[in-house]
């Protein structure tokens, strides 16, 4: 839940303290300037993923920590952590620029090879739709072993402790559905 | 690592740290240090008769305080750029001064064009370009130390000022140490000199300040 906003004069006083290693106002200040951070990111990058307004945050609060020294406290303090903002937010655009400048959108393009079995696009969608029909048709319990095993990534051990089925049972139901979805891309692939 | 894990952990490893002087004090400070060192170098170079027989009239003097205010006021601003949210007038004030001084001796150089006075001959100009180049090492990274301790916030243009306020008081001190014989070679040799070493130093701004180096920095200490 976000801190309750607090004043600018609040804020520098609790940075007051945080230089002098107060860590309980240090705690409270970065609490409260998190969510201010993240409007302003979001305001900023409206159509950034969640998870990088995240990371563009983290950075904020690491860069605010290496630079505290920077912070005078006869200044306010709002205009101090926005010049950060900015700068931070500045510089992961400019890394994503050259990120993607080296990287070429392959999708859409079409490839034929002289052997039909290596064609794929269209392929492609048909053996997502038939897998997740067969998925949809298997018996309720090799599918929740299919998902939580290879979907979710979880430990047998954790997949039994969750359901209530031995590790056993999980191993032979998650074999069983492979085996289905297997027999279903093959079927696939013949009718194609 | 999540957000509130971040928190958790800066907070618990925060300590104690000492607030960064205003950037004018701190760029006073770099300055009285370099003019007494550039001074000193100058007391080595030439004997104080000599200094004095350099100081060709008004406009070799103005010429003289114009490169002083460049060299304050490029320092100044160059701290001032590594503190969020401090004002940027001073990045103007030093361009204007900038300006001022390159003026100042292009004028100088047009007299003697006009007056059919131009002297090119550019003898022993190759010691005042290594003096600008080599004897600005110390007070240059006595600057690039106190520099990394603020914000990298615009690294290429905060390393380009500090190059032009180690640069200028060198060429000054060049200016005292050794007469020259026209204002248009010292706008050559020494402003060409000035530009390179500008123009090297902004484009290392991102190796010598970057968050990366600042934020390593500060999870060690």
């Amino acid at each position: 839940m976000d801190a309750p906003a607090l004043s600018d004069d609040r804020l520098q006083e609790l940075m007051r303290a945080a230089q002098q290693g107060d860590a309980v106002a240090y705690r409270e200040l970065l609490r409260s300037i998190t969510p201010r951070i993240r409007r302003t990111l979001l305001r900023r990058r409206a159509s950034a993923r969640p998870e990088d307004i995240e990371d563009l945050i983290q950075d904020v609060l690491l860069s605010v920590h290496a630079v505290r020294a920077t912070y005078d406290p006869r200044r306010p303090f709002m205009p101090w952590l926005l010049a950060i903002t900015r700068n931070r937010l500045a510089d992961a655009a400019r890394r994503y620029r050259r990120t993607t400048a080296h990287e070429v959108l392959m999708e859409g393009a079409d490839v034929t090879f002289a052997d039909p079995k290596a064609n794929s696009g269209q392929e492609t969608s048909d053996d997502l739709v038939a897998l997740a029909d067969t998925l949809r048709m298997l018996p309720a319990r090799q599918r929740q072993a299919f998902q939580l095993l290879k979907i979710e990534g979880l430990s047998l051990r954790e997949a039994s402790a969750m359901t209530g089925t031995t590790i056993g049972a999980l191993k032979v139901a998650t074999h069983r559905a492979i085996a289905a979805l297997r027999k279903a891309l093959t079927r696939n692939a013949t009718r194609t | 690592m999540n957000t509130e894990r971040l928190i958790d952990t800066l907070a618990d490893t925060v300590a104690p740290t000492r607030p960064l002087a205003d950037p004018w004090i701190r760029s006073t400070a770099w300055l009285v240090g370099t003019l007494v060192y550039f001074g000193a170098l100058v007391l080595m170079m030439a004997p104080v008769s000599e200094i004095a027989a350099n100081a060709r009239g008004g406009l070799f003097v103005f010429q003289q305080l114009a490169a002083g205010a460049t060299a304050a006021t490029a320092a100044g601003a160059a701290f001032a750029l590594t503190v969020p949210g401090y004002p940027r007038g001073l990045l103007r004030l030093a361009a204007i001064t900038a300006f001022v001084w390159v003026g100042s001796l292009s004028l100088g150089a047009m007299h003697e064009w006009t007056r059919h006075d131009m002297n090119l001959a550019a003898s022993g100009e190759l010691a005042c370009v290594a003096l600008i180049g080599v004897a600005g090492a110390i007070p240059g990274l006595t600057m690039a130390r106190m520099l990394r301790r603020g914000a990298p916030l615009a690294p290429g243009l905060t390393t380009g000022l500090a190059a032009l306020a180690i640069t200028v008081p060198a060429s000054l001190a060049a200016c005292m140490a050794r007469p020259h014989p026209s204002d248009a070679v010292t706008l050559a040799w020494h402003g060409t000199a000035i530009v390179i070493l500008v123009a090297l130093a902004a484009s290392a701004g991102h190796a010598v300040l970057s968050w990366k180096i600042r934020t390593a920095r500060s999870a060690e200490h």
